[in-house]
């Protein structure tokens, strides 16, 4: 599958500052670390609570390059049906899975997935590589 | 605005991702260290984890137990080192909230502008109290 050309309608972003992630976690504690790691990687980052905050921000037209998802959450989709709705939108955009524990089948748009607690640092280094 | 470490910090709480992530980014590039929160829960975990915040910038109604009315008079009796400013779309919010916040709540839809002004107006009093104090 190639990649990046509906998450980045002008090209490679070529700093960090330019790229954001789009962190779904309904774990208050656990997004807030994660988006403070990520600021501070110099990244831009957009935190949802849940999948459904999740549609709301990518239907908005808000520009994502990368989608950083915990699975297990409460609202009406959990990661991997918020995975598969974007993988039929915006087929070109990159989702990073993580949980306590690995689904026997990850959907096919899932380019990286990570046991909880997960290194933020490998989360970085896994989304240096996808941007 | 100085170093990173002394930038002032804001949380916002709103439960609206598309309203909250507006603010919120607003606000950084205003260059405020900003601390996004969906529920009263997330600003007292934030509290309990000991890390330092100056004005709470809240949506009236949230999400579980507590509401911005009930989480501002806690923070007004528990915590006096930090400002709350409310926001409301609800008519009559600004009587029910006098005695919490000085200027009444900001009105739904605000102004991204107005919202740092108010919130540069209660740290420039803060910092004047603090002088005065001195």
């Amino acid at each position: 599958m190639t990649r990046g050309e509906e998450s980045i309608p002008s090209g490679q972003a070529n700093t960090k500052a330019q790229v954001t992630v789009l962190i779904v976690e309904d774990h208050f504690w656990t997004r807030y670390m994660a988006a403070e790691y990520f600021r501070g990687s110099g990244y831009r980052v957009i935190e949802a609570n849940n999948a459904d905050e999740a549609v709301s921000v990518l239907a908005s037209g808000s520009r994502v390059h990368v989608v950083f998802s915990d699975i297990g959450m409460s609202g009406s989709m959990n990661g991997l049906a918020l995975a598969d709705w974007i993988a039929q939108r915006y087929p070109g955009l990159p989702v990073i899975l993580t949980s306590g524990r690995r689904p026997e089948v990850l959907p096919a748009n899932c380019r990286c997935f990570f046991v909880k607690p997960c290194s933020l640092a490998d989360v970085e280094h896994e989304i240096r590589g996808l941007v | 605005m100085g170093n990173a470490a002394e930038k002032p910090v804001i949380m916002v709480l709103e439960s609206d991702v598309l309203v909250r992530t507006e603010i919120a980014e607003f606000l950084r590039e205003c260059g405020y260290k900003v601390i996004e929160g969906t529920m009263a829960n997330d600003l007292w975990t934030i509290i309990d984890a000991g890390i330092k915040l100056d004005v709470v910038f809240s949506e009236v109604n949230l999400p579980g137990e507590t509401d911005g009315f009930a989480m501002a008079r806690r923070i007004r009796q528990t915590y006096p080192q930090v400002d709350t400013i409310l926001t409301s779309s609800i008519e009559g919010a600004a009587d029910k909230v006098k005695d919490l916040c000085d200027e009444g709540p900001l009105k739904k839809p605000y102004r991204s502008e107005d919202v740092a002004a108010r919130i540069h107006l209660v740290l420039e009093r803060r910092r004047s109290a603090t002088r005065k104090a001195k």
